[in-house]
């Protein structure tokens, strides 16, 4: 037998018998099936891919139609304001300002600077949304989580969530509370000490009200962005209809039209994006109630899991066409 | 501010888009009246600016000062959607000018009247 043959063979062994350990292990810590939760792990990780790419189309069109209509209307949505630099400010404790004050600067803020705040909550509030998915998958995967890593995910999951509400300026209901809430550390709790089902899929439902809210507050998030995205949309789509009916020369012409197609194919592509990731913000807590339904019945048929999945896998598409539009510019 | 009035910025966003567009099919139709076109295209720059301001609020926009426009919409609700139906309805015709030519009273009665509390 040759050397090669010798080494593949030793290694095969080696495998299988990892394998057998591996397999007795896990079955031995959890019978939980891994499939629904990798799902609902990947569907949330694709939502927070395509965020980032729509929003800063807006951002872009927004930018100049605050810049035209700036130069057309010098009192048109806010003065310039310089930036402050004001290192000693964070120190103190900062007063919190009535909602009509909040309100009333935001309503003072150009609105592409707003945009930028919606996109840090939005990619915040994906983050949290990520780190429950990821906390989820871990606690019904077979590796064993500490007590104290339970807290520190919950935790990290929780601060990026409050971020993200505060970022966004949208209030939760009353009695919303944190995105993982005690309830669900305490039945999480049980679930590491008892490896019972019935106790992770009671932590899932406990959290379900919240999972909720904070989907709301996503979907509330990206309408605001497409409806930003359609008013600077139309508005720079006027000035090229202008510019098209004053236009003489065939170059001019061929510009105007240059540039419409590639708006519209730009702009088409973000309202497909941003219609999808509304969709999945529609279908986040169904799915995590089916995550319930799965630990309660192995054959449960998990609609609005599978619905989120096959959405998760048409926004990466939908990602990859508007990425390759915007490196055509 | 509830889910109720929430609506109310979306319906506004979604007129303004419609009227922008039927400034676009009233601009491109041959006799289009010029000062009818300008009243119009100075009703929809003035919503326009008004939605941006909206938006920036986000949802929680309907302070003191946009209260009366909030009304408006409310009370122009149906003619609203009315007319959102209309111009749906228009792009669809292929030959369409006698019917955008003869419509622009209308749009521009109700872009005024909104207007009019931006």
């Amino acid at each position: 037998m040759s050397w090669k043959k010798q080494t593949v063979r030793k290694s095969t062994a080696a495998f299988a018998a990892l394998l057998a350990v591996a397999l007795a292990g896990g079955a031995g810590c959890s019978s939980i099936d891994q499939e629904p939760f990798d799902k609902f792990s990947t569907a949330v990780s694709n939502t927070q891919a395509g965020t980032e790419n729509c929003i800063n189309l807006t951002y872009v069109l927004a930018k100049e139609d605050f810049v035209k209509g700036f130069i057309s209307d010098p009192d048109s949505e806010s003065p310039f304001h310089s930036l402050q630099f004001d290192f000693d400010k964070s120190q103190e404790p900062e007063a919190e300002a009535a909602e009509e004050e909040i309100q009333a600067e935001a309503a003072r803020k150009p609105l592409f600077v707003s945009i930028i705040h919606a996109r840090t909550a939005l990619q915040k509030l994906n983050a949290a949304f990520g780190a429950y998915a990821v906390l989820l998958k871990t606690l019904a995967g077979t590796k064993s989580l500490s007590p104290d890593e339970l807290k520190a995910l919950s935790a990290n999951a929780n601060s990026v969530a409050t971020a993200a509400a505060k970022l966004s300026k949208q209030s939760l209901p009353d009695g919303t509370g944190d995105f993982i809430g005690a309830a669900f550390a305490q039945s999480a709790d049980l679930y590491l000490k008892h490896r019972t089902k019935a106790y992770l899929m009671e932590a899932i439902r406990e959290n379900q009200k919240a999972v909720e809210e904070y989907a709301i507050l996503g979907a509330k998030l990206v309408t605001l962005q497409r409806e930003t995205l359609i008013d600077s949309y139309n508005g720079k789509f006027q000035l090229l209809h202008s510019r098209w009916k004053v236009s003489k020369t065939e170059e001019e012409k061929v510009k105007i039209l240059e540039e419409t197609i590639s708006l519209n194919s730009k702009t088409t592509a973000a309202m497909e994006l941003l219609n999808a990731l509304a969709q999945a913000y529609q279908l986040l807590p169904q799915a995590n109630s089916d995550l319930a339904k799965s630990l309660e019945d192995d054959d449960a048929a998990l609609p609005w899991l599978n619905q989120l999945a096959s959405l998760s896998k048409e926004l990466e598409i939908l990602h990859a066409n508007l990425s390759s539009l915007t490196r055509l510019q | 501010m509830g889910t109720n009035q929430d609506q109310y910025l979306e319906r506004l966003c979604r007129f303004n888009a419609k009227l922008s567009i039927y400034l676009n099919m009233y601009m491109d139709a041959p006799d289009c009246d010029e000062a009818r076109l300008d009243k119009l295209n100075k009703a929809y720059r003035k919503i326009s600016k008004k939605v941006k301001a909206l938006l920036a609020a986000g949802y929680n926009c309907w302070t003191e000062d946009s209260k009366l426009l909030l009304k408006k919409l409310q009370d122009d609700n149906e003619e609203i959607k009315g007319f959102i139906k209309e111009i749906d309805h228009l792009k669809e015709i292929a030959d369409n000018i006698a019917q955008v030519l003869g419509f622009v009273d209308k749009a521009l009665a109700l872009a005024a009247g909104i207007a009019s509390k931006c």
